[in-house]
């Protein structure tokens, strides 16, 4: 299936669902922005005190992006078992986090940002390199999440590339301008029930068409090395998936602002509860790609194995559910990055950095011109269209992993030294790209946490550094 | 030929099913466990 080839979705249809949700996205997102007190901590943070069902269904539907409901099932469909898990495993950045959350939550009860906890933890160089990567990582993200939405709904859809990108991207920011974060976090909970909901249907229809006990004995006659559990690759690719989220989301802002969202008493079981929700998304899709390969279908583009299996086994009402699940997937990580991101800038750049005598009115107000602005540089940066991107993304996980231990350290013991956290940050970069471009891009991350890790430990053993925690109590 | 077959662990078609099966079960579960949750708080008046 090419992009140019017939769509698996009437356009008329397609349209009808993108204007149904779109309604429906933008009219809750402004009631439930209509809420709060209308303060900059309301408007940033939904008010410091959302609940367990929201807060775990918000980290849910983040951590689903459109890679979750496509490149999964092609994980499934190239490696097979350890495909699956591999990507599944990503689920341990959330849970992995839990404590942290929590510890985050208890030492900065005021705090806004990931930005706020470095500059005050490590001082301003630190912070410096600390944004870089961050900016880095954020553009490849928001990048990625624009440019799969220009390009699956004009796979799935027939809508042009520039059309789609635009709807998606524009229906997130307007709700997200309007309501935000409790917008982005009330449309998650929904976006999060209609993907796991609708997943499931997807799959229970498939394994009805063709029964579990088939798939298996084609697999074992046609592809066994798909269920080979010692597969070498796979377990590599296991672990650098594993160290790559866990770097994704230790120094995410996405994270860390849920954790300043969420009520103090429910922040650590829903980073848990959400790592597990989570983990069962890429197993059911990836098994979709297994059916897709013992039933020897042949694919023009291997990342459509979902939508093509879809539609092939359920026929049209299949590719309407995986349009639905898509859609859902993007806008529920769109609106998480473009907040927290609006959120980190107008927190750490225009507050702390630019206008530290800013009232709680312009901190707001400026909350709200990045998300406009975010919206309007993602569109423009992924407007040429670029088929290679993911691998711009994968090369972020050189640099996220090297913030784990720096982030996990400076939250626990006083030691961590804050020269050793930027030489952590600096030299775990450039390690984990030179692994990336000489030996192979899925042991970036691998390399870049095991340097980080041995800098941070060296270096503040060398120079312990006596961290009073009560500094990072800053008044907002 | 020996060594691969050596370093060569197939997953069963038991397991395989438990795998397949039980992550179908656990999205179930999770879309369950939400909507209790929420229900519980929505009576408390916590859901934000």
């Amino acid at each position: 299936m090419s992009a140019d080839s017939v769509p698996f979705l009437q356009p008329g249809i397609a349209w009808g669902l993108v204007v149904l949700f779109s309604v429906l996205w933008v009219a809750l997102g402004i009631a439930w922005g209509r809420r709060g007190q209308g303060n900059a901590d309301d408007y940033m943070l939904a008010g410091r005190n959302i609940g367990l069902a929201l807060s775990t269904a918000t980290l849910m539907a983040s951590w689903v992006t459109g890679n979750t409901t496509l490149l999964a099932p092609e994980f499934g469909y190239r490696t097979g078992l350890w495909g699956m898990f591999s990507y599944a495993l990503a689920g341990l950045g959330l849970i992995l986090f839990a404590p942290l959350a929590l510890r985050i939550k208890q030492l900065m009860p005021n705090g806004r940002t990931s930005g706020d906890f470095i500059r005050l933890r490590y001082g301003r160089l630190a912070w410096w390199v600390f944004m870089v990567i961050t900016a880095v990582y954020t553009l490849g993200f928001l990048m990625t999440q624009a440019m799969g939405a220009g390009l699956l709904l004009q796979a799935l859809s027939g809508f042009d590339y520039h059309v789609g990108m635009v709807v998606v991207i524009g229906v997130a920011a307007v709700y997200t301008l309007f309501g935000g974060m409790r917008a982005v976090i009330g449309t998650d909970f929904i976006q999060s029930l209609l993907i796991m909901v609708l997943l499931a249907v997807v799959a229970v229809l498939a394994f009805r068409q063709f029964p579990i006990p088939e798939v298996h004995a084609r697999l074992v006659a046609e592809h066994p090395d798909h269920l080979d559990l010692l597969l070498p690759a796979g377990l590599l690719i296991a672990w650098n998936s594993a160290l790559f989220s866990m770097g994704e989301v230790f120094h995410n802002n996405i994270w860390w602002s849920r954790v300043f969202a969420s009520r103090r008493s429910v922040v650590m079981t829903s980073f848990v509860l959400g790592g597990l929700a989570w983990m069962s998304v890429p197993l059911v899709t990836g098994s979709i790609g297994l059916v897709a390969l013992a039933r020897d279908l042949q694919l023009e583009q291997v990342n459509m194995v979902f939508p093509v299996m879809a539609a092939d086994l359920i026929g049209a009402g299949g590719a309407a559910l995986v349009f639905v699940v898509v859609f859902a997937s993007l806008t529920s990580t769109l609106d998480s990055l473009l907040a927290s991101t609006a959120d980190l800038l107008a927190e750490d750049v225009y507050f702390r950095l630019l206008r530290p005598q800013a009232s709680d009115a312009q901190l707001k107000q400026a909350a709200r011109q990045m998300v406009v602005g975010l919206a309007v540089v993602t569109l423009a940066l992924s407007w040429p269209r670029l088929d290679s991107l993911a691998s711009v993304l994968f090369f972020t996980g050189a640099l996220v992993a090297s913030t784990v231990w720096p982030v996990a350290c400076g939250l626990y013991w006083p030691s961590a030294n804050r020269s050793a956290a930027i030489v952590a940050m600096v030299a775990g970069s450039a390690v984990g790209l030179t692994a990336y471009v000489f030996i192979a891009t899925y042991c970036a991350a691998v390399f870049s946490a095991v340097v980080s890790a041995v800098v941070m430990v060296v270096g503040s053993r060398w120079q312990p550094e006596r961290f009073d925690f009560n500094l990072l109590q800053e008044e907002g | 030929m020996l060594t691969s077959l050596l370093f060569t662990v197939l997953v069963g078609q038991h397991w395989f099913a438990l795998v397949l099966v039980g992550s179908q079960m656990a999205l179930v579960c999770s879309v369950i466990a939400l909507l209790l949750i929420w229900w519980v708080e929505w009576r408390s008046g916590r859901v934000w």
